[in-house]
């Protein structure tokens, strides 16, 4: 088997060298004068991420953790003249260093065997900055949208997932005692299906497309935790070793799978965004016949991500099923709760990714035009789209490559359920192969109507201001758990004359409830209390000799009588 | 004898929505269209050109092949006389996967005509499909509890009488939690009323409002056979393991025409919901089979 080095170099390697194909293209125009910028932090981000999966040691590894976060700060930081840049710029930098302190005190604690609870914390708090658990994913929603699209792409693909290599390389699983087990995995589990459900719900009303892409990544990196967090909690007990491999495995699995996925989806992005000028999915719609290449291949990965056979983004997820049913299975009541609470939250977590997708390909996609920008949109250069296909071949190679390795990690165990679930998906597309086919000897071409209007009740000439929004199509969902997406409504009623009303609008915006609600006012309120201490800061020379004096003695004093 | 059992089925689909509709039309006092009204209008639909809306792509081209595939699939591995084709080995989870996959392509199919009514059935199917599936695992929980496997013919390896004595609440419980389910998914009332001809008021047919000629007819079919489908899996998770695949086969098919009537009763005597209703309905499906699982687990 591959070591954990090797496992996280691979989408490193594969994905940078995608996005660096489609960053040839993606910077065009006037952003070309900051070239230099792009091509000097990207290889760094790269070459540091590395460098975190590479390097033995702790000092060292804390190092390239805090030059993978500045570096790609640096990429965040491309389009720095607009405001909301430099604000995302700001938190992403924030998070970093929360994640690299919190770091380093997990590193102290670890000196210390007795403490081992008190260092998984700080892991958990330092490692989930990056990964995005709740309430820690607060800098995603932002970073991704602001960054340039490939680098969101290696950002979400490759470097979120580190922290998980973070987690597994510091606190392996299988060196854990029975109780410390239990607590990672409960850990684990519970902040995975909170991310998981959370993510997938706040990305469903989300109009612009890569503020989606980067809440799909928090739900992503939840199906994942919670995958070897069910892992850690089976294997505590010690009787159900191969369904606990079986649930890290698809964990592991999962994560290639997101990184290929998610790489091509965000490259499939900024081609929308280089040809558009937006990314609001409102005011795209139609493009799969405009940049046919781009859009087939959004579509098809946003499928695969969606987590449906027979493509590569439900392989993980079914090991993952697989093993929490067996948890169930065990008749432990804890594991059985474990195992119910995974099923629960993935399925929940299917639904709603399946809509959210349904909702970025039909409404940035399919239908009509909903602007000029839209509507005039043009294919990309080539390279963009290669870029995409190269990735989509990785992805295509994860079918049976994801049986092979849960074949491998597990050691053979219930192999031939995932052999059966890509058979099974083979013959499906024969069947549709088949039905195309014979739907096209039925009525060959010469038999096809000329494409007529759709119904509207009659109307003959409908426009795309009739067709559905994509706000409008989440909105039933969005409605249902309104007490947690607190989704805020701007109106502007009609006016003037009720005959011919003029005017009326109607805005929906969803913000991250980690964000508004939890960080915001805990930095207002921070940052009043240190406006206290501030006193201390009275630029006199006298004063802080006398701090200097106070704090040496004090140490002296506490040397003295320890 | 799979293979066999997978015609006879693919055979037989259209049938029971016959029955259900002639079941409706006599408790309306009409003589109604025959069991075999379905046929006749897939023959009839075959031989029809297809119109396709204007702004369409392959998208909107090949979703009603997609979602009847899907299906066809599903129904493959399902084990009709006790096992399927290899139904041993296939998780559960993939049955139902598989018909969400046909879903998402019926949806972004319907997206892909770019009108208001089809974007609104859409929107409406997919919501209740994302709510209705937690109902689904918690029920293969109890199976999987219940039968002690994963797979998919273990899990429909049905109930013995021992088994119905001891546990007949909890049984109770998820068949009426299961058939809610069985009703949302076909579009049945009281979540969905097939019969509507008012476009606001649709989900299903909403969505295949310009769909016409071969491609209604493959969308009348999957809809025909995903009736069936999900009826047959009804009755294998309750009847009892027989032996014999020839008995499983007609019990399975005798159970299926049994369900027909039963939803074609349930449609004649009660009115569809207001869709602000629904999700508290399948809330209440959830927690019946929560308790079920509970009861199971417990007692």
């Amino acid at each position: 088997m591959i070591s954990l080095e090797t496992f996280f170099s691979i989408p490193i390697l594969v994905v940078s060298v995608a996005a660096a194909v489609h960053a040839t293209a993606y910077i065009h125009g006037e952003a070309r004068r900051h070239l230099v910028r792009f091509w000097g932090f990207f290889p760094a981000t790269v070459a540091s991420m590395l460098a975190v999966v590479h390097v033995g040691g702790k000092l060292q590894f804390l190092l390239a953790w805090e030059a993978m976060g500045l570096a790609s700060a640096g990429l965040v930081a491309f389009e720095s003249k607009e405001k909301s840049v430099k604000k995302a710029t700001w938190i992403y930098l924030l998070a970093c260093h929360a994640g690299a302190c919190a770091l380093m005190l997990t590193g102290v604690f670890q000196m210390r065997p007795d403490a081992w609870i008190a260092a998984f914390a700080f892991a958990v708090v330092g490692f989930g900055l990056k990964i995005g658990f709740p309430p820690f994913h607060a800098w995603l929603p932002e970073a991704h949208p602001a960054a340039p699209a490939p680098a969101s792409a290696i950002m979400s693909g490759a470097m979120i997932p580190l922290g998980f290599f973070g987690l597994l390389k510091f606190f392996p699983i299988a060196r854990l005692s029975s109780f410390d087990a239990q607590v990672y995995g409960w850990t684990l589990l519970a902040l995975g299906a909170i991310g998981a459900v959370g993510g997938i719900l706040f990305s469903l009303p989300q109009s612009n497309l890569k503020r989606l892409l980067a809440f799909s990544s928090v739900e992503n990196m939840g199906v994942v935790s919670m995958g070897l967090g069910l892992g850690a909690v089976l294997y505590a007990r010690g009787d159900f070793t191969p369904p606990a491999l079986l649930a890290i495995a698809g964990a592991l699995v999962h994560i290639l799978n997101h990184a290929f996925l998610k790489g091509a989806l965000f490259l499939g992005a900024g081609s929308v965004l280089r040809q558009t000028g937006t990314l609001d999915q409102d005011r795209l719609g139609g493009l799969l016949r405009r940049m046919p290449f781009t859009g087939s291949l959004f579509t098809v990965n946003a499928f695969a991500l969606a987590g449906l056979p027979p493509l590569n983004g439900f392989m993980g997820e079914l090991a993952i099923y697989v093993s929490a049913f067996l948890a169930i299975n065990t008749g432990d009541p804890v594991l059985a709760s474990a195992g119910f609470l995974v099923a629960l939250a993935l399925a929940l977590t299917g639904g709603l990714a399946a809509t959210a997708y349904a909702k970025s390909i039909g409404c940035a996609f399919l239908g009509e035009s909903r602007s000029r920008e839209a509507a005039d949109a043009a294919e990309t250069p080539k390279r963009m789209y290669f870029a995409q296909i190269f990735l989509s071949l990785f992805s295509l190679a994860m079918i049976p490559g994801s049986v092979y390795f849960i074949h491998k990690f597990t050691g053979g165990f219930k192999t031939e359920i995932f052999i059966m679930t890509a058979m099974v998906g083979f013959t499906f597309v024969a069947v549709v192969v088949s039905l195309l086919l014979l739907r096209r000897f039925i009525c060959p071409r010469g038999k096809m109507k000329p494409r007529l209007p759709v119904w509207d009740c009659g109307y003959d000439a409908p426009t795309s201001r009739m067709a559905y929004t994509a706000t409008a199509f989440t909105q039933p969902l969005v409605d249902l758990f309104r007490p947690i997406l607190k989704s805020r409504r701007h109106v502007q009623p009609f006016k003037g004359d009720p005959a011919a009303p003029s005017g009326a609008a109607i805005a929906t915006e969803t913000d991250d409830f980690a964000l508004g609600g939890l960080w915001r006012p805990l930095f207002s309120r921070a940052a009043r209390l240190f406006q206290r201490v501030h006193l201390l800061q009275s630029g006199s020379l006298h004063l802080y000799i006398l701090i200097i004096l106070i704090a040496v003695l004090a140490l002296l004093v506490a040397a003295l009588v320890s | 004898m799979n293979i066999l059992s997978v015609i006879l089925a693919a055979l037989l689909a259209p049938l029971f929505i016959g029955i259900v509709n002639q079941t409706k039309a006599f408790f309306g006092g009409r003589r109604g269209p025959g069991l075999f009204r379905l046929y006749r209008d897939l023959f009839k639909l075959v031989r029809k050109s297809c119109p396709r809306p204007q702004p369409s792509t392959w998208i909107f081209d090949i979703s009603q092949s997609v979602s009847l595939a899907s299906v066809i699939a599903a129904a493959a591995v399902f084990p009709w006389a006790g096992f399927g084709l290899g139904s041993t080995m296939v998780p559960a989870v993939l049955f139902f996967y598989i018909l969400a996959a046909g879903r998402f392509f019926t949806v972004i199919g319907a997206l892909d005509a770019g009108n208001a009514f089809e974007g609104m059935g859409a929107s409406r199917e997919m919501q209740f499909s994302t709510l209705v599936e937690p109902v689904v695992f918690v029920v293969l929980g109890f199976l999987v509890i219940l039968n002690g496997d994963v797979s998919l013919s273990s899990i429909l390896s049905g109930v013995s009488v021992e088994t119905w004595r001891e546990s007949i609440v909890a049984l109770i419980l998820v068949f009426v939690a299961f058939y809610a389910v069985f009703l949302l998914e076909n579009c049945r009332v009281p979540f969905d009323d097939p019969e509507t001809h008012l476009e606001l008021t649709m989900i299903h047919e909403a969505m295949l409002l310009d769909v016409g000629g071969v491609d209604l007819a493959f969308a009348l079919y999957a809809a025909a056979l995903k009736f069936m489908l999900l009826a047959a899996f009804l009755v294998a998770m309750f009847i009892p393991q027989s032996g014999n695949a020839w008995v499983h086969l007609a019990s399975v098919f005798g159970g299926v025409a049994f369900i027909s009537l039963v939803t074609g009763v349930v449609e004649s005597v009660t009115a569809r919901v207001r869709f602000f209703k629904t999700p508290q309905m399948l809330l209440g499906a959830l927690l019946m089979a929560s308790l079920a699982v509970f009861f199971l687990a417990c007692f």
